[in-house]
């Protein structure tokens, strides 16, 4: 499950196991997000957390969903680690 | 020279306006001011970059001496001070001299100010400040910096300020967005949004705590983020996460407050009300928006101001 946690955090969450496997993926690569709106990564045992500005991305990408664009960026990244569960 | 902490108040701290993750900080957390709208207009006033470092005093605000002269602005919760013996006021520019001492009333609205400096001040060990404690003047000066000097060379202050009309959107209002989780059910936000909170404690800096009627939800079992504003079910009453929460939890997460209402919470007290109106990210983001355009107009309108008392000055 990913979803809009406030306004500048988007959050997927998922079983220990799945992130375990993104986190070690993170950790070798960067998870090749080389996004420049995204600011900071954060794990726990069940979440990553994608912290970004959405005023940068409404304004640098002229869309009212920011946190649609972002989803745009990372889910794809996340499925393909985690096997699109 | 610098300005000295006569008396340290209940918790008075130097503090970034957002969160700051670099570790040159000096084993100092920076987690970012509680009500980060408060010391970018104190720096605004004294012609500061917006994001410069201000000291934060929650509660019982500190005593504060200065060895030399400079310009000072506090904005945040309505306290009066005084300056030796002349009344001052938040949201307004004020000269201090070498050796006047800073030091405040209690709050009529709410619990925290934000003290800036012209020029900016640093501390060389902890960023919690404790009575003798040393602030340094950083003395980063620009153009704009000397001409205010000059402006305020022979006055203690000037004849304006934000009226507190100008901030009513931000502050006054007791309702809270919350931006809803997709995997919650619509009952526990129904519940939410008719019940009344009252705030019964904010462990400082950390969380909030509130009393009312109960929520039955367990959540997930899972291990959620501690994110600012984040709200969580803590004994089934909603608790809501500040700056130094945790970097993650077991309590069940139901929501996060949008960054746009932080700032009045952060002024809340023990026995202020909350109520929660559940939006969607979409909703978030426009008021996001709308709330960065106030923001932007309302630093032009002090731009404005300074320039036009300069001008006034030079005539």
């Amino acid at each position: 499950m990913i979803f809009a946690n406030g306004d500048k955090v988007i959050t997927y969450q998922e079983d220990a196991s799945v992130i375990k496997n993104i986190k070690a993926q993170y950790d070798k690569d960067g998870l090749n997000i080389n996004n420049p709106y995204i600011s900071e990564t954060v794990f726990t045992k069940n979440t990553v957390s994608f912290y970004y500005d959405p005023v940068d991305v409404m304004e640098n990408e002229n869309t009212i969903e920011p946190a649609a664009y972002i989803i745009s960026i990372v889910e794809p990244v996340l499925d393909s680690v985690s096997g699109g569960k | 020279m610098s300005l000295i902490i006569q008396e340290g108040g209940l918790l008075t701290i130097l503090q970034t306006v957002e969160k700051q993750t670099k570790s040159e900080q000096k084993n100092n957390e920076y987690n970012g001011a509680v009500d980060s709208l408060s010391p970018m207009l104190a720096n605004k006033l004294v012609g500061n970059d917006v994001n410069e470092p201000t000291i934060e005093m929650s509660g019982q605000p500190a005593v504060i001496q200065f060895t030399e002269p400079t310009i000072i602005a506090y904005s945040g919760g309505d306290f009066n001070g005084k300056v030796s013996d002349d009344d001052i006021q938040p949201n307004r520019i004020y000269h201090v001299d070498r050796g006047d001492v800073l030091s405040f009333q209690g709050s009529t609205r709410g619990s925290r100010l934000y003290l800036a400096i012209a020029g900016g001040i640093a501390v060389e060990k902890s960023n919690v400040l404790k009575s003798g404690d040393e602030v340094i003047m950083r003395r980063n000066y620009t153009a704009l910096h000397d001409e205010i000097f000059h402006m305020m060379s022979n006055k203690r202050k000037v004849s304006w300020g934000i009226g507190i009309y100008s901030l009513v959107e931000v502050y006054l209002s007791d309702t809270y967005h919350i931006v809803k989780r997709p995997d919650v059910p619509l009952e526990v936000y129904e519940k939410l949004e008719e019940r009344e909170y009252t705030v019964t404690q904010e462990e400082n800096r950390i969380q909030l705590s509130v009393e009312g009627q109960e929520i039955e939800y367990a959540g997930t079992d899972c291990v959620s983020p501690g994110v600012l504003g984040g709200v969580y079910l803590d004994n089934n009453l909603p608790t809501i996460a500040l700056n130094d929460f945790a970097q993650e939890t077991e309590l069940a997460h139901i929501g996060t407050i949008p960054s746009y209402h932080m700032h009045k919470l952060g002024q809340k007290r023990r026995g202020s009300k909350i109520k929660f109106k559940v939006v969607d990210s979409e909703d978030a983001h426009a008021e996001t928006y709308g709330h960065y355009l106030w923001v932007n107009s309302l630093f032009k309108a002090i731009d404005y101001k300074i320039s036009k008392e300069l001008v006034k000055e030079k005539m």
